[in-house]
């Protein structure tokens, strides 16, 4: 039982699939693309240029909010939030500050702050005494999903990210794909001391914080938090947290507090370090975008975009339980995706049973490309025609055997009608799911 | 009559009626800005060949030219700043691509303060503008070499801007016609951001009826700039109009000279059919304006000259001049955290009361008629030494930019020493064409915009 | 003799500098501290008006959700290629996520 209690927080970044980029018309796929050969004025924050709002971005934003549960701004905007960066070319990033699109979502027992739409930088390349900058991904939007500090462990925070990747990729607001930088994590890391760790309230912090339950946990929180950056895949997440997690303990344990900073992962050692030389707080000098006229979204919208939404994973999986009988790794396997589950419920409308349907989108994926009612009139077709195997036939052919005697006698004696009479009772017992041939095959055999 | 001293009007007739060419047209205007440019100093670039007319309208050979914030593609655009200094854009503000789809033809990008900074253009980076009627005094600012080449004949029109002032103060001290229209009513994409909530586009001319022409091809929402629309004013076809004087501008700094050429000016209007009569009006919050609009702008300022960091384009920052640092600090201040409400958020609700100002007043007249400066032109150098003095000369002209409205600067008399007087005519949002009807009216009974300086 | 109190500190402009990546000489920050300070000093003037329930007006257009629908716009596109080149960045790393 530990004397420290982790506090994590998270701030985690989606590129919503749009064709263009947030503020200009601008292609919005970079990956691999040639360094600065999708860039505009706009994206470039040439002298003169002026953004203009992307309205699927704006859509995705609210589709993610609804389905994170969060309540939807009637009045919204965007800010300017300034810095100097090679990689932000205005020398502001416009962003959302006090107005942003989604607050006060609930998901998987973790609350969610905001969630908010801005664009993202380019991309900085360094190259000895220089650093090189590419432009592309300037200006592509992004979404911004900030929680509370309401988890406790890194192993936590992984299940979290793999459910929020999933509802994501369901609702078709973005392929989440880590690698691609499509999504990005940032987790804000603390680390406390507990009171009295004996106490339920201290056991019960190692668990993901349940709404539901009356916990009597401190809500208090350190007087500092590290962010760690440059998490870029899925598979060093539990690591670079954990090692975090150890490395402000050690600090904690030799009486020290662990600095407010930011700190970078190293994927090739396994550690986080410092990417700070003085700690310095950002003066961001927010203010309203002034070349951008405010948001209002109003009631019909956000009704329209909730209907759209259609079921989302949780309960759709609730439904495969309660109304498919399926257990709950296969409810999670036909649930991977929603075009699998989509087909799954085409299946059973063309009348294929629950089971059967998950084993097919299970272990059958390559029919996930022929049409429904095809896969579901050959297995029809398969049901009917099954053929019972050699190896059952044999007993089937034994038995008779013995229950027709006489029959036996007379193929025997040459009588060649006898064999058909004995292939029609095998056929019989078989319920005409024997090969005749094989029947044939193996009673003669049997009888020479 | 030498040529290129036809007004936009005759010079369009007088290529449709083929009585000179283009190129003639040019070739003369080109020959006048080389003989008197050195003299003012208005133009920073002059363009020496002409590019071969993109489309064929309105504005058909007919050299152009604009203040040197224009982005133009190909031809250097400066903002008067040596951070820009050899900057060449590669593509054109829609304002300067309208015009060239008219068919103008780009002679010159005009000398101005640099970034707009400043309301005598004797902050620019390449020299001071002279005025052309004393050459020891500015020509006003930021758009002083637009309105000096106007009144020297040198362009036939110019694109000016204005933020606080700064199409209508050296129209004002140049005797030329400049618009202030109503903010977004022409778009700002390629006009090089000064102060992204004020910043108006306007025309420069020599008449008021060349700056409805430019006015009229001009003016549109643009799908590249998310603050531009287009309204109906419903007042537009009124026929008897009443003229307001807000008795806020006429304060006793006002100088005795100026005084009586707007009362005259005033005078003459009510000679004109279309003008009912003429009532005394408030403006409370004029005192405040100064305070409120250089809180904002500089604001504003600070933010949209981030991105001069010398990497994509340009020199670095040491290269901004001493106006702009100063601009981009007390810009940097305002918005700093612990600051932002006491100073720019205060700033954005004293503008509302500004703005409740003009919407009152509004229903109880159709326009108001008021002085541009309370002075003529100053001497250069003479309040160049104290920012907060040069910041007082737009105490008459900046509460129209925080209410959005739209002014209309045309001469209307001359001091005892030859230096000319404008007076502005200020309406509601979307009134320019009442504006412009009436100062084609009062142009018509006066000939003040026909008197050209001594110089040319 | 008591000095006149300054709005603006010589540290304070040095801050601010320093945040709007500007260079000053020490005969600027000089002159600047003065000039901003009596500027500064004029924009206390607005304290004189009561503004606790009037709304902020950050656009007077009015307009609202201008938005424009999700496609490639080809007509502004600049063809680059190449990159752009600046010294390099040890110290700070950037705010937003990369």
């Amino acid at each position: 039982m530990s004397d420290f209690q982790p506090i994590i927080g998270l701030e985690i970044h989606v590129q919503p699939k749009t064709i263009s980029k947030m503020f200009c018309g601008c292609s919005a796929s970079y990956f691999g693309k040639p360094a600065n050969t999708q860039v505009c004025p706009v994206c470039l924050g040439l002298p003169g240029s002026l953004p203009v709002p992307n309205s699927l971005a704006i859509k995705q934003t609210i589709r993610l909010g609804l389905a994170l549960g969060c309540e939807i701004a009637e009045h919204s905007k965007f800010d300017r939030k300034h810095y100097f960066y090679p990689d932000l070319p205005k020398g502001y990033q416009i962003s959302q500050y006090d107005l942003p699109l989604c607050q006060k979502g609930e998901f998987e027992g973790v609350q969610v702050r905001r969630v908010h739409l801005e664009e993202d930088t380019g991309k900085l390349l360094h190259q000895g005494r220089d650093t090189l900058i590419d432009f592309n991904r300037c200006g592509v939007p992004l979404i911004e999903i900030v929680t509370e500090p309401d988890l406790y462990e890194a192993a936590s925070v992984k299940k979290f990210l793999q459910k929020l990747r999933h509802l994501i990729r369901w609702i078709e607001v973005s392929e989440a794909d880590m690698e691609k930088g499509s999504m990005r994590l940032e987790p804000n890391v603390s680390v406390k001391k507990i009171k009295n760790p004996a106490s339920p309230a201290g056991r019960q912090r190692s668990k993901i914080k349940d709404p539901n339950q009356n916990s009597k946990i401190d809500q208090e929180l350190p007087p500092y938090k590290v962010e760690i950056k440059n998490i870029n895949s899925f598979r060093f997440v539990e690591k670079a947290i954990n090692f975090e997690i150890q490395r402000q303990i050690e600090i904690l344990k030799r009486d020290g507090m662990p600095i407010q900073e930011t700190r970078g992962w190293v994927e090739n050692k396994g550690i986080t370090v410092s990417q700070r030389t003085k700690e310095e707080a950002h003066d961001y000098r927010y203010f309203p975008e002034p070349d951008i006229p405010p948001l209002e979204v109003n009631d019909s919208l956000i009704k329209k975009l909730k209907n759209e939404l259609g079921e989302l994973p949780k309960q759709a999986q609730a439904r495969l339980i309660r109304e498919c009988g399926l257990s709950s790794q296969e409810t999670d396997l036909v649930s991977r995706e929603k075009s699998i589950f989509e087909y799954f419920k085409r299946l059973l409308l063309e009348g294929v049973s629950a089971k059967e349907a998950a084993r097919i989108v299970i272990h059958k994926p390559n029919l996930l490309e022929s049409e429904p009612k095809v896969v579901a009139s050959h297995l029809k077709a398969e049901k009917e025609s099954t053929v019972v195997l050699g190896t059952e036939i044999a007993p089937i052919v034994e038995k008779v055997l013995q229950q027709n005697p006489k029959a036996a006698a007379d193929f025997q004696g040459g009588k060649s009608g006898a064999l058909q009479f004995l292939i029609g009772q095998v056929m019989k017992q078989t319920k005409g799911k024997t090969d005749p041939q094989l029947t044939s095959q193996l009673l003669k055999e049997r009888l020479s | 009559m030498e040529i290129s001293k036809l007004s936009l009007r005759q010079a369009i007739d007088g290529l449709v009626q083929k009585k000179f060419s283009a190129q003639e047209l040019f070739d003369a205007t080109l020959a006048r800005i080389r003989k008197l440019n050195p003299k003012i100093n208005a133009f920073i670039t002059v363009v020496e060949k002409p590019s071969p007319s993109a489309g064929s309208g309105p504005l058909s050979g007919i050299p152009f030219s604009t203040k040197d914030i224009f982005i133009t593609k190909g031809i250097r655009t400066t903002a008067a700043s040596r951070v820009l200094e050899n900057y060449l854009p590669e593509y054109d503000a829609t304002v300067v691509a309208k015009i060239k789809e008219a068919g103008g033809v780009l002679i010159g990008k005009e000398n101005c303060d640099a970034w707009g900074h400043g309301s005598s253009t004797e902050n620019s980076d390449f020299g001071i503008t002279k005025n052309p009627y004393d050459l020891e005094r500015v020509a006003g600012g930021s758009s002083g070499g637009s309105a000096a080449a106007l009144a020297c004949d040198l362009t036939f029109l110019s694109i000016g801007e204005d933020t606080g002032g700064s199409i209508r103060l050296p129209a004002s001290f140049c005797n030329v016609v400049g618009l202030k229209p109503t903010y977004g009513r022409i778009s700002r994409y390629g006009s090089i951001a000064m102060a992204s909530s004020l910043d108006c586009v306007g025309p420069m001319a020599k008449t008021v009826e060349d700056c409805e022409i430019v006015f009229n091809l001009i003016a549109g929402p643009d799908p590249y700039d998310a603050t531009s629309l287009e309204k109906e004013n419903p007042r537009q076809s009124k026929a008897k109009l009443q003229i307001g004087v807000p008795k806020e501008f006429f304060s006793s700094a006002l100088d005795g000279e100026v005084l009586q050429s707007v009362k005259s000016a005033l005078q003459k209007l009510q000679e004109l059919p279309e003008i009912e009569g003429i009532d005394e009006v408030s403006l409370p919050h004029t005192e405040y304006g100064i305070a409120t609009y250089y809180l904002i702008q500089t604001s504003e300022v600070s933010s949209n000259l981030a991105r001069y960091d010398g990497i994509r384009y340009g020199l670095g920052r040491e290269f901004f001049g001493d106006e702009a640092k100063r601009r981009i600090i007390l810009g940097t201040f305002t918005l700093s955290a612990g600051y932002y409400e006491a100073y720019y958020k205060k700033a954005m609700r004293v503008r509302t009361l500004i703005c409740r100002d003009f919407e009152e007043v509004f229903k109880k007249v159709d326009l108001l008629v008021a002085p541009v400066s309370a002075t003529v032109a100053f001497k250069i150098g003479e309040r160049s030494g104290d920012p907060l003095q040069m910041y007082l000369s737009d105490v008459l002209t900046v509460t129209a930019n925080l209410a959005g409205i739209p002014a209309l600067v045309l001469p209307c008399g001359f001091n005892q020493a030859g230096l000319p007087i404008g007076m502005q005519i200020m309406g509601p949002q979307f009134s320019e064409k009442t504006l412009l009807r009436v100062g084609k009216a009062y142009q018509g009974i006066t000939d003040w915009h026909q008197r050209k300086p001594k110089l040319s | 003799m008591q000095t006149k109190k300054q709005r603006f500190a010589e540290e304070q402009v040095l801050h601010l500098a320093k945040l709007a990546r500007l260079t000053l000489t020490d005969e600027e920050i000089n002159r600047f501290q003065a000039q901003l300070s009596s500027i500064l000093e004029y924009f206390e003037k607005l304290k004189e008006l009561e503004t606790s329930g009037v709304k902020e007006t950050s656009q007077v257009t009015g307009l609202l959700n201008v938005i424009r629908a999700d496609q490639a716009d080809e007509a502004c596109h600049l063809q680059r290629g190449g990159y752009y080149k600046t010294k390099a960045i040890f110290e700070e790393v950037s705010p937003t996520q990369k």
